[in-house]
């Protein structure tokens, strides 16, 4: 059974989660109504200037609005009253006029454009120069948008989210449907969260050229934006997820994914312009800037911005202090500083040796070996995917699967006696999930052979130690032989074996946890004897 | 212009040589492919009047940075003896290498004015030369045996260095043993600190005192216990549960489990609902009988002592661990059998 309680914060809170949502679509629909098309990568010289602009009225319109809207939270502040209201309607209003004039503004430069074909069929535009208004998209990004139809998308948008604002705002209840949620928590489980996401990073890489282009990416971040705002009406998922410890967590995958589009759309355009000879995109940009008073600007304004938030998130989010340290109880569940969380899922999966000391080692050391394993001197300086495919696949599995996407199921999914928890689920301390692990041995001479375990522990072993030793023995020189030839040539052979390792190693990580999903796997090698698990 | 550009034509060598950057910007390249070339350290080229000199093609494998470094010196100093036969100038002056020769055949503005890279470099060219004249006069007056380089450079011979074993004289000799002195101080008071650090470190494992808690306790009689019972009481304090279970072999006994998980350490708790101890940190689970039978933990919760005293109470010693894995459970003093 759900929990759901809509208290009146809640509601004036999804509110303004909405109002925002709305403000940064109608902002899309203006940039994409009146701004300034010409996008990287294209030169600017010759184009002829733009005709498509803001009515002037229209930015002060909307900033006296917001100014409005600044005035009444500050004065609510100082003075309790029923001001909020008044500023939200404000807000909805400013947005509601941005959206709706870009709108209507983008439609009309549509016809402008258009008229001229439509009055007399044997009239043939004149061939204009390419002007500013002219969408011209990165080269490898495809076709033109048209622009007027994606204002009115944009604006649309933005008009929705604020009427979903505007029903909160009057009271109304509208909330994630029972059904829904239960299909998701249905659905998921570590299998399905971790396997979802490896198949997600593969689709990532390979329709990279459609998730680079923008309106792609913005039409992902609505959709998360309602998906978040629908599923904060659920008490549970809201408990976690506004939990003072896991605000920076849920920030965190915003920056992540920015920033990993940010690189892979630069990385697109960059491959396909040096497809056709062209410079890329670092080359065409300026290197340097002056550092009095670009650069030290930019740092006080980053100091300023950096110290304001931290004060400000400080004062709103109190940070969680819990009972003092003992050695005899632990919070249920008890959790790793998030930075750790990856390694604490890990640790479910391996002997705290392996996980806990072998396997971090490696991705130090690994990490400090990448410039000596990698021979590959392109990519120096520029976004690239196509010349560096397989240190961008290794690396972004590494960080992204292996790490962030733990990261997340450790803080958001892991809940008492460190069950997996749908994300609407009720944390239950008494849930019982079945997890009778067993081991290889006992899988290889009980279950297969059907006779009792031999009592010498290393015979008792030998079918766990024996594929163990063969996943190295015998994938090193098969991977030497199938994908890594020319790497040898160039690198040798000593490079090869570090880099093959190190690759190894990082792959046991999923394997074992898909054994232990599918087949309730503990452990390959058991051997408490020596304290020696694998 | 790009960086790359800039230093390509700093360089003298022709931007098209550069793999990219020259379609974007086509007028760059054509003013500095006709740049000559300049014995900068780092070319490849052997420059021409220079015999001694060994050349890429003659020795078959790339030239070394010292016989690079030969080579410009040598092939600066016999351009500069052609150029200035009558007064033979000092060997390495770079005022009268081919590029700078070249370089002034343009017009060089002044130094507030100059925004190509070229003309900056010419302008550190022409300071560098001044200092060296300067510096090659003075030691000169300082020290005749300095003479010495300059001639070998005369007769087209790769000099050594120039100038080392000119500067250092009788008195900086001795100015050097005292510096050799000073860092050998430093380095061993450097290692005497460390070892001492290292010692105090080491003594921090020794304490003088070592307040250990008495490591036995009284638990009461097992007539206390039921059948089944989990009792927490000392769970908090002491970190074990008495158990009394048939569970592990079918012999009612009472027990000492050890409420620290054998995966990583944590304490787990007992889940009367569902018989058995749960760990929060990576959900290992085990039987009331102390067996692990879920999650990552690899071995059975321990066993404390537990032996009957001479009052009747059972008394808990948990300086003394059993672990079934070792056969251990199989002690009498493991358990106290009902």
């Amino acid at each position: 059974m759900h929990h759901e309680d809509l208290t009146p914060s809640v509601i004036q809170g999804l509110a303004w989660y909405y109002l925002l949502a709305a403000l940064a679509n109608a902002l899309a629909a203006a940039y994409l109504a009146y701004g300034t098309m010409v996008m990287e990568g294209n030169s600017r010289v010759g184009l002829a200037p733009k005709t498509r602009r803001m009515p002037s009225w229209l930015p002060i319109a909307c900033g006296v609005l917001w100014l409005g809207v600044a005035i009444l939270l500050t004065i609510q502040a100082v003075a309790p009253g029923p001001l909020v209201s008044a500023a939200y309607f404000l807000g909805a209003l400013a947005n509601m006029v941005l959206a709706i004039q870009a709108g209507a503004d983008a439609a009309q430069f549509g016809e402008v454009e258009a008229r001229g074909h439509a009055l007399d069929p044997d009239y043939e535009a004149p061939p204009r120069p390419p002007s500013l208004d002219d969408h011209i998209p990165p080269v490898g990004l495809g076709k033109p948008l048209n622009r007027t139809m994606w204002t009115l998308i944009w604006g649309v948008v933005a008009v929705v989210f604020q009427a979903m604002g505007l029903s909160y705002q009057l009271g109304g209840r509208v909330a994630m449907p029972g059904f829904i949620k239960d299909a998701i928590d249905a659905v998921s489980g570590p299998t399905s969260f971790f396997v979802g996401a490896t198949l997600a990073f593969a689709a990532m890489i390979r329709y990279r050229r459609f998730l680079s282009s923008g309106v792609v990416a913005w039409s992902i971040v609505n959709l998360t934006l309602l998906f978040f705002g629908l599923s904060l009406t659920d008490y549970d998922f809201r408990d976690i997820v506004v939990k003072p410890d896991n605000v920076p967590i849920v920030g965190m995958i915003v920056l992540v994914g920015v920033f990993t589009w940010h690189g892979l759309r630069r990385a697109v355009i960059n491959d396909a312009r040096m497809a056709r000879g062209l410079p890329n995109l670092e080359e065409l940009e300026p290197e340097k800037v002056l550092t009095w008073p670009d650069l030290v600007y930019t740092e006080l304004i980053a100091m300023v911005v950096g110290t304001l938030v931290l004060v400000v998130w400080a004062i709103a989010l109190q940070a969680p202090l819990e009972q003092p340290a003992s050695s005899t109880t632990a919070p249920n569940p008890s959790k790793a500083p998030w930075y750790f969380l990856g390694l604490q899922e890990m640790l479910v999966y391996f002997d705290p040796w392996m996980a806990g000391v072998v396997l971090p080692t490696l991705i130090i050391l690994g990490l400090m070996a990448m410039p000596y394993i990698d021979t590959n001197k392109l990519g120096n300086g520029y976004y690239t995917y196509e010349q560096r495919r397989f240190a961008y696949i290794t690396f972004q599995y590494g960080f992204l699967v292996l790490w962030v996407i733990l990261i997340l199921l450790g803080t958001f999914l892991r809940g008492p006696n460190w069950n997996f928890f749908g994300p609407y689920e009720y944390w239950d301390p008494h849930k019982l999930i079945p997890l009778n692990n067993v081991n290889l041995s006992d899988l290889f001479w009980i279950d297969l052979l059907g006779t009792s375990r031999p009592t010498n522990p290393l015979v008792r072993e030998a079918p766990g130690i024996l594929l163990t030793a063969g996943y190295f023995v015998v994938l090193i020189p098969l991977m030497a032989r199938l994908f890594f030839r020319k790497y040898i040539e160039q690198a040798g052979w000593g490079r090869y074996l570090v880099l093959s390792l190190l690759l190894l190693f990082m792959l046991s990580l999923p394997i074992k946890m898909v054994l232990r999903w599918t087949i309730n796997l503990k452990y390959l090698v058991f051997l408490p004897e020596i304290f020696f698990n694998i | 212009m790009t960086l790359k550009e800039k230093l390509a034509a700093a360089r003298g060598r022709p931007a098209g040589s550069e793999p990219a950057g020259t379609a974007s910007v086509p007028a760059a390249a054509a003013p500095t492919a006709s740049a000559p070339a300049s014995p900068e350290i780092g070319h490849e080229e052997p420059s021409p009047p220079a015999p001694p000199a060994p050349s890429r093609e003659t020795l078959g494998r790339p030239l070394t940075l010292q016989e690079k470094l030969a080579a410009a010196r040598s092939g600066g100093a016999g351009a500069a003896a052609r150029a200035a036969k009558p007064s033979p100038r000092p060997a390495a002056s770079p005022a009268t290498s081919p590029a700078a020769r070249a370089a002034s055949s343009r017009a060089v503005p002044p130094l507030e004015q100059a925004t190509d890279p070229r003309d900056l470099a010419e302008h550190l060219r022409r300071a560098g030369a001044e200092q060296a004249k300067k510096a090659q006069g003075s030691t000169a007056k300082a020290a005749p045996t300095s003479k010495a380089a300059p001639r070998k450079a005369e007769s087209k011979v790769v000099p050594p260095r120039p100038g080392r074993e000119v500067a250092v004289s009788a008195t900086s000799r001795r100015g050097l043993l005292r510096v050799g002195f000073w860092i050998a101080a430093g380095w061993a008071a450097f290692t005497a600190g460390m070892a001492t650090l290292l010692a105090g470190s080491a003594r921090f494992f020794f304490p003088n005192v070592l307040a250990e808690p008495p490591s036995t306790i009284k638990v009461g009689s097992p007539g206390d216990f039921e059948k089944g019972q989990v009792e927490e009481r000392w769970k908090a304090e002491w970190g074990f549960w008495i158990v009394r279970s048939d569970a592990y072999d079918g012999e009612d006994k009472i027990y000492a489990l050890s409420s620290i998980c054998t995966h990583l350490g944590c304490p787990p708790n007992w889940l009367a609902s569902e018989q058995k101890f749960k760990c929060p940190c990576h959900g290992s689970g085990f039987y009331i009988s102390g067996v692990n039978f879920e999650g990552p933990a690899p071995r059975p919760l321990e066993r404390y002592k537990l032996t009957l005293g001479d009052d009747g109470q059972l008394v808990v010693d948990k300086s003394q661990k059993y672990q079934e894995e070792l056969g251990q459970w199989t002690d009498p003093e493991s358990y106290f059998k009902v």
